[in-house]
């Protein structure tokens, strides 16, 4: 009796050795060894236009002048950008004015998480307002980060990516 | 003694303690004074604003191969020599911003090509845009080169080699 009695202890503990095991392997490999979510990049531009992009008032008719194949671009933009937990949105200054001859889709990334992808922003065009991407909010808490804009040309005729693409230092603002 | 020293130092302390008030009087009955409202403008400190014009060339580069006529069987080979059509391709960014800005442009090679690339004159400080000089603003001119005899995954079709990454900061 006594000796079923040790077996069925014996038993259990060997039972709950494994159990816990595998947990604190389980805790060490999403700790450590887990790849984050990957966004890739788009080598052709996206088909949805940016669904917050507005007209840029007084903006330029002319495009600036371009060797063909080339490319021409002209940003203007803030670099400071803050978001906003509660509401999943990005408050920001990019504009593409019309005398670019690239669409442009703009990324907020910081420490190599793409955080933000917009759509396509048509020249002419300007955004003060970006959807975070689906589960963004959970990487951040109030406060701030140094992250960047990386900014991505395409043909706006063709679609194709240009082999040129911007990065701009930015300070990001996390609320509530 | 001490009661009424410790009144009057209270007293002397509580006296001096005043407060400037501007008062006129008016002195004759049912008389009136104006009492000046000024107001001023003032410049607001500058905010920055940065705008940026970045122009590229065609960067599509094409290695012509020298091939061999081979009149015994009338065919063409193929040699390992060659020239490219072109070695260069500009990059140039203008500032148009009320500050400085500094410009990095780096070349990023993909693939095992056997195609190199180097940037030429790729980073300067420009200088913030001047009022009422739009056409003499600020600008850097750099230079892709590209050297170097293509691996067989250059074909014919186009593929991309590398890219180029323009950095704009403060």
């Amino acid at each position: 009796m006594s000796k079923n009695k040790i077996s069925k202890e014996s038993a259990a503990i060997a039972v709950l050795c494994i159990v816990t095991s595998v947990a604190v392997c389980i805790t060490l490999w999403s700790l450590f060894f887990r790849k984050p979510d990957i966004i890739l990049t788009p080598d052709y531009a996206p088909q949805k236009l940016e669904q917050n992009q507005e007209p840029i008032n007084n903006d330029s008719k002319e495009k600036m002048n371009v060797e063909k194949g080339g490319g021409a671009v002209s940003i203007s933009f803030s670099d400071k950008v803050t978001v906003d937990l509660s509401d999943k949105l990005v408050n920001l200054n990019f504009a593409n004015p019309n005398k670019s001859t690239q669409d442009m889709v703009i990324q907020i990334v910081i420490r190599d998480q793409i955080l933000v992808q917009s759509g396509k922003v048509t020249p002419g065009n300007k955004v003060t307002v970006l959807d975070l991407l689906n589960g963004a909010e959970k990487k951040l808490v109030p406060g701030g980060y140094e992250g960047k804009f990386i900014v991505l040309y395409y043909n706006t005729a063709t679609g194709e990516k240009a082999v040129v693409n911007t990065e701009i230092p930015i300070s990001i603002t996390v609320q509530d | 003694m001490k009661k009424v020293f410790l009144s009057l130092i209270s007293s002397a302390i509580i006296l001096s303690l005043s407060l400037a008030a501007f008062a006129q009087s008016v002195t004759n009955q049912g008389g009136s004074q104006s009492i000046d409202v000024k107001a001023k403008t003032v410049i607001a400190e500058e905010e920055a604003s940065y705008s940026v014009d970045i122009v590229w060339d065609d960067m599509t580069f094409t290695y012509e191969k020298n091939v061999e006529w081979n009149p015994q069987n009338h065919t063409y080979t193929e040699t390992n020599e060659g020239k490219w059509n072109k070695d260069s391709a500009t990059v140039t960014v203008t500032n148009h911003s009320n500050v400085p800005v500094d410009v990095s442009i780096t070349y990023n090679a993909e693939g095992d090509t056997g195609i190199r690339g180097t940037i030429i004159n790729g980073e300067k400080t420009l200088v913030k845009g001047e009022v009422g000089n739009h056409s003499g603003a600020d600008k850097l001119v750099s230079t892709l080169t590209i050297s170097g005899v293509p691996s067989d995954i250059v074909t014919n079709e186009e593929i991309k080699i590398g890219s180029i990454t323009v950095t704009i900061g403060k």
